[in-house]
């Protein structure tokens, strides 16, 4: 990996402690660690998220994303000297962000105010689902679900049916923008000394990708309609089928010379001068023939050919990309956005430590390319391989005293 | 809190200049919205996003645009002609002042006016620029043409939206176009912290929509599924073929979401689905458990499921699987959304007031604090700070803003 010296990390210095379960919260522990902070992310052997047996692939590999770059502490927060231990790395740190819930806050002596009060310039980060007032404060919600609640799902897809994406789409945004709102906090802290309190909210940040529907609902009663891959202002635009199994190729064609371009790389065929394709408001009214014949066309291509041959047009044309398409694309080798890493593999019974190690297989990095200073890139940590640090380096607690607290079940 | 936004600490007022089109569009709301002071460049005529749909009351009208009312919140506008010699000279000025600068040209377009980082950077070497284009900078798809659904597709986060023997699926409203403002955002801020905290110097900042997007594909890794199995992963559709329930079902009235991955909400809803349709199978041993248990049993799960489901309403099933502890979700439309009770009862909605189509109600946003104000102000009206800045700031004279305006600089 070609190193470029001296290049300082952005946030080098700052410390985070993260408690949090799925992948909001543990994507902006990522990106934050990849502008240098050291996170520290608290689990325990007792109380594994189901995470880690997700499917597919490979147990274990699903995690990887969420936890690379950060520093793994294994203690068990339902023992009283776990929350104390908890508490004074707490006082060393700069950021604590979570998104327990209220009532598991409490039951683990967790006060964000009491943690406020001990050190005023802390900045503690609360992510909730739908808030923590409301009639619904208490609701269970995953990301994947928010995508239905927060008004996407209403505007994707056919009229008959709308689409499901299968990210736990809600839960990226959201984790983004804790690490804007970190970000802000470190603003102020600079400035005012001052810590922060910041609630960010999984629900929200879906409701604001609906975008501009949310006006025109307001000012002229209209709801979304769902057109699938068609669009108000080009066509053709869609995925249109290509050569071998599942294989697709996205055209958009917008202005006047894209048309002519896209029908001089067809080879100017017949109908491509009927009068019902000559404007694009001719092309929207006739849309679902113009689909068919273009359908016609790139099926007997290889997708990429279909993206190469529009793009050498200047027509805008991409593949649907698969994982072999991502994995062996040239483009994002050269641009170094995947890397290596080993991964984890969990075994049950065992202490973290000694899980197995497999791979190494294909990792994003992180999609921030800064000309003076460098993204961290690290790999995934095996639960607790770094309580002998926290414990012992940063808390200064004798050997003998981590040791003994292993045993009793503490630093699990 | 709501007016703590006048002494509003948490995000310092930088000047923002945002050059950008759609693609970039997202990122400087998000910096208006938490208190930077965000400029938006448009040439005379206007940004081409004025002209576009959907527009207030149906009207075509450059201040009517709904989509560019959403977008450009919190921001100011002036006009300005980077194609004119002039323009440039004056931009520059501009530049010097500011502490970031958003753009989303083709690559290469700014250096070839003399605007790059590089000339911008010795004007102003505190300057943070960040360039959002579909696949960055560098690299041998670098001038591809790119559209929301081409960034989707190219992505791979097409690949994964839609149902496993259909079409691939563009989602939502242009939703290539918010990962790479989040990132952008992230960086710029950052970024900004790094001068003022440490370096005193500015930087570039390169993102990729493409790896931006590919980046909230997130646990659905396709890499990861290719690398380790040999095969492409298909996109699944309403319902996971690896969980159950997870996912989107039809219920009497329309549609539930429903996701259960730990024991104990599995035992609350398989004891509630007995209730309502008397069906002991749900209850055998076999189905309990957390992830995985029920992976074999999906097909007869899910006949009992919605055969459950088909007796009540989306409503009921989402207040009764909450009050249940069951995370359970309603579909909502944009019209569920305005009426929302919750988002109502914490404030959600922001109403702003616009000089020509008067007021609406915007999102707040999703982060709330004792320092983090909503959205300031709706939308700028076109070049309606150019006298601020123009006579006020930079000292030109009415009437040389007049000879400016004329010559089509302004």
């Amino acid at each position: 990996m070609p190193k470029k010296a001296a290049k300082k990390g952005i946030l080098d210095g700052v410390r985070i402690v993260e408690i949090a379960f799925y992948v909001a919260v543990p994507t902006a522990g990522r990106v934050l660690a990849a502008l240098g902070a050291e996170v520290i992310t608290v689990q325990s052997i007792n109380a594994l998220e189901q995470t880690w047996l997700a499917p597919p692939y490979a147990p274990g590999l699903l995690m990887r994303n969420v936890l690379l770059g950060k520093r793994s502490l294994s203690l068990n927060l339902e023992d009283p000297r776990g929350q104390e231990i908890l508490r004074k790395l707490l006082n060393k740190s700069d950021v604590f962000m979570t998104n327990m819930r209220r009532d598991s806050l409490a039951k683990r002596g967790i006060d964000f105010d009491q943690l406020r009060k001990v050190k005023q310039d802390l900045i503690v980060l609360w992510q909730t689902a739908f808030g923590s007032s409301g009639p619904h404060s208490d609701h269970k919600a995953y990301g994947m679900l928010v995508q239905y609640s927060s008004g996407v799902t209403l505007m994707s897809g056919s009229p008959e049916r709308p689409a499901v994406t299968d990210p736990p789409y809600c839960d990226l945004h959201t984790g983004m923008f804790c690490a804007l709102a970190i970000l802000g906090a470190l603003h102020k802290r600079r400035r005012t000394g001052e810590g922060s309190l910041i609630e960010c909210v999984l629900n929200d940040a879906g409701v604001l990708t609906v975008g501009p529907a949310l006006l025109n609902y307001q000012a002229n009663g209209t709801l979304p309609i769902r057109m699938e891959n068609k669009d108000p202002y080009a066509a053709p635009h869609g995925a249109y089928p290509c050569k071998g199994y599942d294989r697709w190729c996205t055209i958009a064609v917008f202005t006047d010379s894209e048309w002519a371009s896209f029908c001089q790389v067809l080879g100017n065929p017949a109908w491509t001068k009927r009068t019902e394709f000559q404007t694009l408001a001719d092309r929207l009214r006739n849309v679902d023939e113009l689909d068919r014949l273009v359908a016609e066309w790139t099926i007997s291509s290889e997708a990429a050919e279909v993206m190469e041959r529009m793009q050498q047009a200047g027509v805008p044309a991409g593949i649907v990309a698969q994982g072999q398409d991502l994995c062996n694309s040239e483009h994002l080798k050269s641009r170094g956005y995947y890397k290596d890493v080993k991964y984890i593999t969990p075994e049950f019974g065992k202490p973290g430590p000694e899980w197995a190690e497999a791979g190494p297989t294909i990792c994003i990095s992180d999609p921030i390319h800064f000309s003076e200073t460098t993204c961290r890139f690290a790999g995934m940590p095996k639960i607790g391989q770094d309580t002998e640090y926290v414990c012992g380096k940063l808390l200064g607690m004798p050997h003998g005293e981590i040791e003994a607290l292993t045993k009793q079940g503490v630093l699990v | 809190m709501k007016e703590k936004g006048k002494n509003m600490v948490f995000l310092p007022p930088y000047r923002v200049l945002d050059l950008t089109d759609e693609k970039g569009v997202y990122c400087g709301k998000l910096l208006g919205d938490l208190g930077a002071e965000v400029i938006k460049v448009e040439p005379p005529g206007g940004d081409r996003t004025r002209y576009r749909g959907p527009f207030y009351h149906n009207e075509p009208h450059p201040e009517k645009s709904l989509y560019f009312l959403y977008y450009n919140t919190s921001k100011g506008s002036i006009t300005l002609n980077l194609e004119h010699a002039d323009g440039r000279a004056i931009f520059k000025k501009l530049v010097k002042s500011a502490d970031a600068l958003l753009e989303s040209y083709p690559v290469g377009h700014l250096a070839s006016i003399g605007l790059d980082y590089k000339s911008l950077r010795k004007v102003n070497p505190g300057l943070v620029m960040a360039a959002i284009t579909p696949f960055g900078q560098t690299g041998p798809h670098k001038d591809y043409k790119a559209s929301d659904l081409i960034v989707m597709g190219m992505s791979g986060y097409m690949q994964l939206t839609g149902d496993p023997y259909g079409v691939p699926v563009r989602f939502g409203d242009e939703q290539s176009h918010f990962a790479p403002s989040q990132y952008a955002a992230v960086a710029v801020t950052a970024a900004l912290y790094h001068r003022d905290a440490n370096s005193g110097k500015g930087q570039y900042i390169d993102i990729s929509m493409q790896e931006s997007l590919n980046t909230y594909c997130c646990t659905i890794v396709q890499e990861a599924g290719w690398t380790v199995t040999g095969q492409n992963i298909i996109r699944q559709g309403a319902t996971s073929p690896w969980n159950f329930p997870s996912g989107l079902y039809s219920c009497k009235d329309g549609w539930i979401g429903m996701y259960v991955v730990t024991a104990e909400h599995w035992d609350a809803l398989a004891q509630w689905i007995y209730e309502v349709t008397g069906n002991e199978e749900i209850l055998e041993e076999k189905y309990r458990g957390g992830l995985l248990v029920r992976n074999p049993y999906i097909d007869v799960l899910e006949a009992i499921f919605l055969d459950f489901t088909g007796y009540l309403t989306a409503q009921e099933l989402f207040y009764e699987g909450q009050r249940r502890g069951i995370a359970t979700l309603p579909v909502n439309s944009v019209a569920d959304l305005i009426a929302d009770k919750q988002l109502a009862a914490r404030d959600f909605w922001v109403e702003l007031d616009h000089p020509v189509v008067g007021r609406l109600k915007y999102p707040r946003g999703s982060m709330y604090g004792e320092d983090i104000a909503p959205p300031r102000k709706a939308a700028p009206l076109l070049g309606q700070d150019n006298r601020r800045i123009y006579c006020d700031e930079l000292g030109y004279t009415a009437d040389e803003l007049d000879v400016l305006r004329t010559a089509g600089i302004i």
